[in-house]
């Protein structure tokens, strides 16, 4: 593969100047560089520029995906502090952008970060850091509780 | 500022088919659209990395079905009801492809435990066979392991279990799986009832299996073990090496909706301990079996039959 330098433009207008190695890990890219050889500047129109900075950063680190067990732990290692730079709000806009961008390993990353942190979460603090709006009526949530409270803590059972 | 809500729907659907099965009632309980998703996205999920996340969830409530497939087909089979007018016992299966149950009869031995395991695509049932004694006042019973091979839809030849016995073995084994990959199998010898043994298979397939001892546990200095313990249902943990059980329908009744099971946890060296759960039906556990199938649940059962029967062994007699 050549070393072709493709200049990538975010929606506010920051451009980063990348190998093209590295921006076909974006298959949106991918799929014009095949549709048109000659383009070397893809304005991207859904993604900031500083999210898209970490896109480019975590398809650099990707780009060679040695299959070695080594380096696989390692990328593995990499990945977890990667990710530990983030609030919920950013990982949010990332997953967008991997969507947007069509990034198959960062969306899974990305997914697998989100579910680890709601998992330790009850309902009302996902709905808080999520921001997702409690659609139930008093009697439907009381309801759903019941339905799955087997799977809730034994901390309210009483003693026989 | 963004939210879950600026996401896909299919994008929030696969972060929530991330989520352990054990946290999905706080998922549940967070909104509609959640729960429908979590309900949609808990069958189905192709990951390796789920089967190694649970060794085994609960079904609360009675049911008789269980999930099989061939090469190219998902399969429910349904078991078994006995034709009246025929006299001839027949189970149903529902396949995937043709979205249909379809009836398929069979000679059924003397006695099968209709909760079967679920395993690599087929289902393994406890079944007994009464052998013919010159007197009759003997009586003997065979005790073996039957699979039904959803390939060939048909049931495979007798297995051996992994103790020898002619005595009636009904309700002295239990069976369950490990992962998607071994059978469990739970025995009470009804003569030294105060030892539990659990064995797992080396290898199984419909046509052969071999077994290996996992715990032998001596319940009888266990303090809070139930005295003439009716296993119902279990699973194992491989690395703690201990096992989760039941007990046959004994709960709790506390009021109308809310009852108690109560859960053992035995292992080696005397390892021990106990704890309740809320149900509102007794629980079987169950393999979670995330590749098998993706349900389609605006379809319903035509012949969907409520069943009352809350026993689930189920006598045929031919």
């Amino acid at each position: 593969m050549s070393s072709n330098k493709i200049v990538l433009t975010s929606s506010d207008g920051e451009s980063f100047e990348v190998e093209e190695v590295v921006a076909r890990k974006l298959q949106i890219v991918g799929h014009m560089l095949e549709d048109d050889c000659v383009i070397n500047e893809i304005p991207l129109q859904n993604v900031t520029g500083d999210i898209l900075s970490m896109v480019i950063e975590y398809c650099k680190t990707h780009v060679d995906e040695e299959e070695s067990e080594e380096a696989q732990t390692k990328l593995k290692t990499w990945d977890e502090e990667f990710m530990k730079k983030f609030d919920i709000k950013t990982l949010l806009q990332i997953i967008l952008a991997a969507n947007y961008l069509n990034v198959k390993g960062l969306l899974d990353l990305v997914s697998q970060t989100i579910a680890d942190t709601i998992k330790d979460y009850t309902p009302e603090q996902i709905r808080e850091v999520f921001g997702v709006e409690n659609d139930y009526t008093e009697e439907e949530e009381a309801e759903v509780r019941k339905e799955n409270a087997w799977a809730f803590d034994e901390a309210d059972t009483p003693k026989p | 500022m963004t939210t879950m809500s600026d996401l896909a729907v299919d994008l929030i659907g696969e972060i929530l088919s991330r989520v352990p099965l054990t946290s999905l009632s706080a998922v549940r309980c967070t909104c509609k659209s959640w729960k429908a998703l979590s309900k949609h996205q808990i069958v189905g999920k192709a990951e390796v990395a789920a089967t190694k996340q649970f060794l085994g969830f609960m079904v609360v409530g009675s049911r008789m079905f269980t999930l099989g497939y061939d090469n190219s087909n998902r399969k429910i089979m349904r078991f078994p009801y006995v034709n009246v007018k025929t006299a001839c016992p027949y189970l149903e299966i529902y396949d995937f492809n043709s979205n249909s149950w379809r009836v398929v009869e069979f000679n059924p031995p003397w006695f099968l435990h209709t909760w079967g395991v679920s395993l690599k695509g087929n289902t393994y049932f406890f079944a007994q066979d009464l052998l013919k004694t010159e007197n009759d006042v003997n009586v003997k019973f065979e005790n073996y392991l039957l699979c039904f091979d959803f390939t060939s839809e048909k049931f495979g030849p007798h297995l051996p279990l992994p103790f020898h016995s002619y005595d009636n073995e009904d309700g002295a084994v239990t069976l369950s799986c490990v992962r998607q990959e071994q059978l469990a199998l739970l025995y009470q010898n009804s003569e030294t009832v105060e030892s539990l043994e659990i064995w797992i298979t080396n290898q199984i397939d419909p046509n052969a299996v071999s077994w290996s001892i996992f715990l032998k546990v001596d319940i009888e200095p266990l303090i809070g073990f139930p005295k003439n313990f009716e296993p119902a249902s279990f699973f194992i943990d491989e690395e703690k090496k201990v096992a989760v059980v039941s007990e046959d329908e004994y709960l709790y009744f506390t009021n109308e909706t809310c009852r108690y099971q109560t859960l053992y946890i035995i292992g080696e060296d005397g390892y021990f301990k106990s704890f309740k759960i809320r149900c509102s039906d007794s629980p079987e556990f169950s393999s979670y079996a995330p590749s098998l199938v993706h349900i389609q649940t605006n379809q319903q059962g035509k012949r969907e039959r409520k069943r009352k029967n809350k026993r689930r062994k189920r006598q045929i007699t031919s």
